[in-house]
């Protein structure tokens, strides 16, 4: 059985004193400890941004591609070796901006992985530029002076409308809280979305605040009208799980479609 | 258990093993949080405070020895990370996240290492006052005074930076940023 620290590599994190990314880093090793995971069968996959290199700093396999693009990549691990713990994680602009449609077929499919993404509000690795999830009015980029002025993507109802089973939000701030957030989601069967407010202390210092703002909302249920319902009047600052509904997840198994039958099926 | 959990049901209160620990786990939180500040201040090539948080962290590894120490001879429950019953989402003794910055002071690190202490005195405090047990009282009362001692140390250290910034201004921790945020604010 092995400690939290022992799930960390040896490789120093680059991220600024203060990210919440190390939170989720710590997050992720408390959930392995808790799991009890083999180190060798878990596969971290991410795309480019300061979040997508975490799989570097984790004592597992990891897979640091293609930006926009954790998600193809995961699920398609999860296919061909579905006896692994796949996790996909990256940033909202990798997820949502460049990675945004494989988003929402993600979420349709349900294959059965996790998919974190540290959402800080903004584009750090190119220094502090609008990302989907920024605030209309946020006023700290030069190309932007005004602020993006256009209503932030909502990653929650948008994973619910397109079909995730698991959907929950978690802060940097309570990286306990949010490794029992992992801890469900490893286990949930399906495509298990986590949202993570995850601070940029560098070029969002307001988000400071997050730690008065962010409350527990306690409202998990299975029944997606009741979800949808909490979603569209949520302020974007609650955390817990929000919803979850195990349903088939894909690939669905079809005897007759095994590789012995196709191969039959073409012979002349 | 949970963080926050009812004070007036805390188990913490009457089960000495599990009292004990949740001490562990707090020194050792407490040390592995210092150390990773550390490091990230030698990654972000600030070698006075990678310097100043090492030394801290040292303190911290020292305490965390003699908390196992005290537990060598107990059975101690094992937790996983949420099941803790801190007062809060992390164990007291802790830097939050959002109180670090890259362009933090040595006076703003050791502000923070004394709220922290100070925070983990008020914890062992809280249980002394209310333990119905009389070992974990004595015990809750051992440690609140040693993180008292701790924070007294760090708050001398304090006094003494801000007495010498005062005297030679020039000494002042460089916060020349060659990289500097596009937030102009």
């Amino acid at each position: 059985m092995l400690s939290a620290k022992q799930y960390k590599s040896g490789v120093k994190p680059i991220w600024c004193p203060g990210c919440g990314h190390f939170a989720v880093l710590n997050a992720i090793t408390k959930a392995f400890a808790a799991l009890e995971q083999a180190p060798e069968d878990a596969v971290l996959v991410s795309g480019i941004g300061c979040s997508s290199r975490l799989p570097a700093y984790i004592n597992s396999y990891g897979f640091h591609g293609v930006h926009g693009r954790a998600l193809p990549v995961a699920a398609g691990l999860k296919v061909a070796r579905p006896d692994l713990n796949v996790i996909a994680m990256g940033g909202d602009g990798d997820g949502f901006s460049i990675g945004g449609n494989h988003f929402l077929h993600a979420c349709r499919r349900n294959v059965d992985i996790v998919y974190i993404v540290m959402d800080n509000e903004v584009y750090g690795m190119t220094k502090g530029q609008a990302s989907p999830t920024t605030p209309a009015r946020w006023e700290h980029s030069k190309l932007t002076p005004h602020g993006p002025e256009v209503r932030p993507f909502q990653p929650c109802a948008i994973a619910l409308a397109s079909g995730a089973s698991f959907i929950a939000r978690g802060y940097s701030g309570d990286p306990n809280g949010l490794a029992h957030m992992l801890f469900e989601a490893v286990q949930h069967p399906g495509f298990a979305f986590i949202q993570v407010l995850s601070q940029c202390p560098t070029f969002c210092p307001e988000q400071k605040q997050w730690k008065e703002t962010v409350h527990l909302e306690e409202v998990c249920t299975d029944d997606p009208v009741k979800a949808a319902a909490f979603l569209h009047g949520d302020d974007g600052l609650s955390k817990g799980i929000f919803y979850r509904q195990p349903r088939p997840t894909w690939p669905v198994e079809h005897p007759d479609t095994q590789p012995t039958n196709l191969r039959k099926s073409f012979e002349i | 258990m949970s963080a926050g959990a009812d004070k007036k049901d805390s188990p913490l209160w009457q089960d000495r093993a599990l009292f004990l620990a949740h001490c562990v786990a707090l020194e050792q939180e407490a040390a592995d949080r210092m150390h990773e500040l550390a490091e990230t201040m030698a990654v972000h090539n600030n070698p006075a405070l990678h310097e100043l948080l090492s030394s801290l962290a040292a303190h911290s590894d020292s305490h965390a020895l003699d908390m196992k120490a005290i537990c060598k001879n107990e059975t101690l429950p094992r937790f996983k990370a949420w099941e803790y019953a801190w007062p809060d989402d992390e164990s007291p003794e802790i830097f939050h996240y959002s109180s670090v910055h890259y362009l933090m002071s040595a006076e703003d690190a050791l502000q923070s290492a004394l709220e922290v202490e100070q925070r983990a005195e008020a914890f062992y405090r809280d249980i002394a006052d209310n333990a119905t047990n009389p070992a974990i009282k004595q015990l809750a009362e051992q440690f609140a005074t040693e993180e008292r001692e701790h924070a007294n140390s760090i708050a001398n250290r304090l006094s003494a930076l801000k007495a010498g910034s005062q005297k030679d201004s020039s000494k002042d921790p460089d916060q020349t940023d060659f990289d500097p945020p596009h937030t102009p604010e």
